[in-house]
């Protein structure tokens, strides 16, 4: 499937550096640091390499720090890497720069482009001009997303005087006017309440299927990936951990069940966990358990399930508790990501 | 083109917003152009003139430098500004040059201060204080010219002002310096008349008499004939070197742009 599909991006031992300047403590520091500064290196991404075929919506995440944005930002020809190479659409973001973006379309969910003082349609109509968008296709896609987005009932006011979430769909539609291939959005969610999140996430899919917009997202929501992307790249201190599609993940390092259990008519307090504990890890022998006392009597267990199955849990769990309900999931990507973050996964 | 003009278009806008903003700098250009005159009027008390120079032909110099300077808006912050919020990015996307986008902006902004600032001014002058007409209707022309030149100069130079922002962040310092040095060297606070010949002859040798001196000169038929194409000659030599150095340190500065925040 993939070799048919052309690749769109390929990125090779990309490397970043930023000067961060270190400054001693208190005022004789500070006046020192006047005469003679002090440097620290701080590499924001070391030798990253990664593909993207065309069509592909994939999901770039890592903690804060990371070094995704910076990556975003090499991408899409405002930073200029320290060495490695950038292929995109046959262009060199930062050497090809101009003419290399009239072809993508770019978000920063924490920064606006639109004109602050303007109406969103001035700004648009500035853009037209930018990208010299013809007439019709400037027309039809801004029908379209007026539609999409929800965008007529502010679209002449101005920008500072809209909610997040109008900015943010505002900026979206801003990015995607001239019909570019390829879109790279930083964190296009963020701060946004969950309706405005899952409009953002529809949109994103619809140009994905319907209008085959490749997507490049970053983001710190996991339900943004697992509603929108098929593969995810996690980085972390600047190197890639994974790469792949998001069931794989899932999949190979999900392996957990998590079981919610109400306890009737005993109150369940710190004893009670405990016994809890004890005696299933009397039962099942060679098994781990985490008990989170999840409040109101109900009490979260999660075990592995590969040697051990849910049904045998359970079962013992109903003859030595008293059970008023239970509730059984999978762990989900967010615990996944999380587990990596914290060094409990190594990929 | 189009996006050249669109940028202008949206700066001009930008203008009308703020009105009472832009109601209160007209009166400060006023008050500045007020303040001179009267300063140099107790200057030269019964005197009629001084070193051959008059008293309206001071006026007029003050008139004229003051109101183009409030017309000739170069903001040397947006590249620090840019850098500073992270906005840098957003304009790095977009398929224009940088330096065309701020100089559609600039311009956008002087045309509409054109119309508002530089020729309300030059009507409240004219009414209260009075001031020498064009030693003819084609001085009026060759000063427009000149004018243009000296803003291209005046440009280029807070181009390099600007630019600077990718190695020492804050440019304040520099902006101050650049704006002082203009102010005494092109003629705004002293008329060059004024100044000793060798002062004189080293400004010569500068760009900063290329922004008004020039211009009022030839407005007030003091540089005619050939000396005018020299003058234009020496507004456009500097214009070049300085928009080539801004060039140089465009192209090495792009390299270091970051984006703080986010």
């Amino acid at each position: 499937m993939k070799n048919i599909k052309e690749k769109i991006i390929e990125v090779k031992n990309l490397k970043k550096n930023f000067k961060i300047s270190k400054r001693m403590n208190g005022l004789p520091g500070h006046i020192a640091n006047l005469f003679k500064p002090k440097y620290e290196v701080k590499e924001a991404v070391k030798g990253i390499d990664f593909e993207i075929y065309e069509g592909e919506c994939v999901g770039f995440i890592g903690a804060n720090g990371a070094g995704k944005s910076t990556t975003i930002k090499m991408l899409s020809g405002i930073l200029y890497p320290d060495s490695g190479c950038i292929n995109v659409m046959g262009f060199e973001p930062h050497k090809d720069r101009k003419k290399y973006v009239a072809n993508i379309g770019v978000v920063f969910g924490q920064k606006s482009q639109l004109s602050w003082d303007l109406p969103v349609i001035d700004s648009f109509e500035l853009l037209k001009n930018i990208y010299k968008i013809p007439s019709d296709v400037y027309k039809k896609n801004l029908d379209e997303f007026m539609e999409l987005l929800d965008m007529s009932n502010f679209i002449n006011q101005p920008v500072r005087q809209l909610s997040l979430g109008q900015r943010m769909r505002a900026d979206i539609a801003a990015s995607l006017l001239h019909s570019p291939k390829l879109v790279f959005f930083d964190e296009p969610t963020i701060g946004l309440d969950v309706v405005a999140k899952e409009k953002i996430r529809e949109f994103v899919r619809y140009m994905n299927k319907e209008k085959k917009v490749t997507f490049i997202f970053t983001t710190h929501d996991m339900q943004d990936i697992a509603k929108t992307c098929e593969r995810i790249i996690i980085i972390d201190k600047g190197s890639k951990m994974y790469d792949g599609s998001v069931k794989e993940l899932v999949d190979k390092y999900g392996g957990s069940v998590k079981l919610a259990i109400e306890i009737k008519d005993v109150l369940v307090d710190e004893e009670y966990i405990k016994l809890l504990k004890q005696s299933l890890e009397n039962q099942f022998i060679d098994c781990e358990f985490t008990i989170e006392d999840k409040k109101n009597n109900i009490v979260e267990i999660m075990f592995e399930n590969k040697t051990l199955s849910s049904v045998q849990v359970t079962t013992f769990l109903a003859e030595k508790f008293t059970l008023k309900d239970f509730r059984i999931s999978d762990i989900d990507i967010e615990e996944i990501v999380r587990k990596i973050y914290e060094g409990g996964i190594t990929l | 083109m189009k996006a050249f003009m669109a940028y202008l278009k949206i700066a001009f806008k930008s203008n009308t917003i703020y009105r009472v903003d832009f109601l209160f700098s007209i009166i400060g250009t006023c008050v500045n152009i007020f303040i001179y005159c009267a300063i140099w009027k107790a200057l030269y008390g019964d005197n009629i003139s001084v070193n051959s120079v008059s008293y309206e032909m001071v006026t007029t110099n003050f008139i004229l430098s003051l109101a183009m300077s409030s017309v000739f808006s170069t903001n040397d912050f947006v590249i620090q500004q840019k850098l500073w919020d992270g906005s840098i990015s957003t304009d790095m996307v977009r398929p224009i040059d940088l330096r065309v986008s701020i100089l559609a902006r600039d311009l956008g902004n002087i045309f509409f201060k054109l119309i508002t600032h530089f020729i309300l001014s030059v009507i409240i002058s004219v009414i209260f204080i009075g001031m020498l007409p064009p030693k003819s209707f084609v001085c009026l022309l060759l000063y427009v010219i000149g004018m243009i030149l000296g803003f291209c100069v005046l440009w280029a130079l807070s181009v390099i002002v600007q630019m600077s922002a990718f190695w020492i962040i804050n440019v304040w310092s520099i902006s101050t310096i650049k704006n002082v040095v203009v102010n005494v060297l092109s003629g705004i606070m002293i008329p060059l008349w004024f100044l000793p010949d060798t002062l004189k002859n080293i400004i010569s040798f500068t760009p900063f008499e290329s922004i008004y001196y020039i211009p009022v000169n030839i407005y007030l038929g003091k540089i005619t004939g050939g000396e005018i194409f020299h003058a234009y000659f020496k507004q456009l030599l500097w214009f070049a070197v300085l928009f080539y150095i801004g060039n140089v340190m465009w192209n090495k500065g792009k390299r270091r742009i970051f984006v703080q925040g986010g």
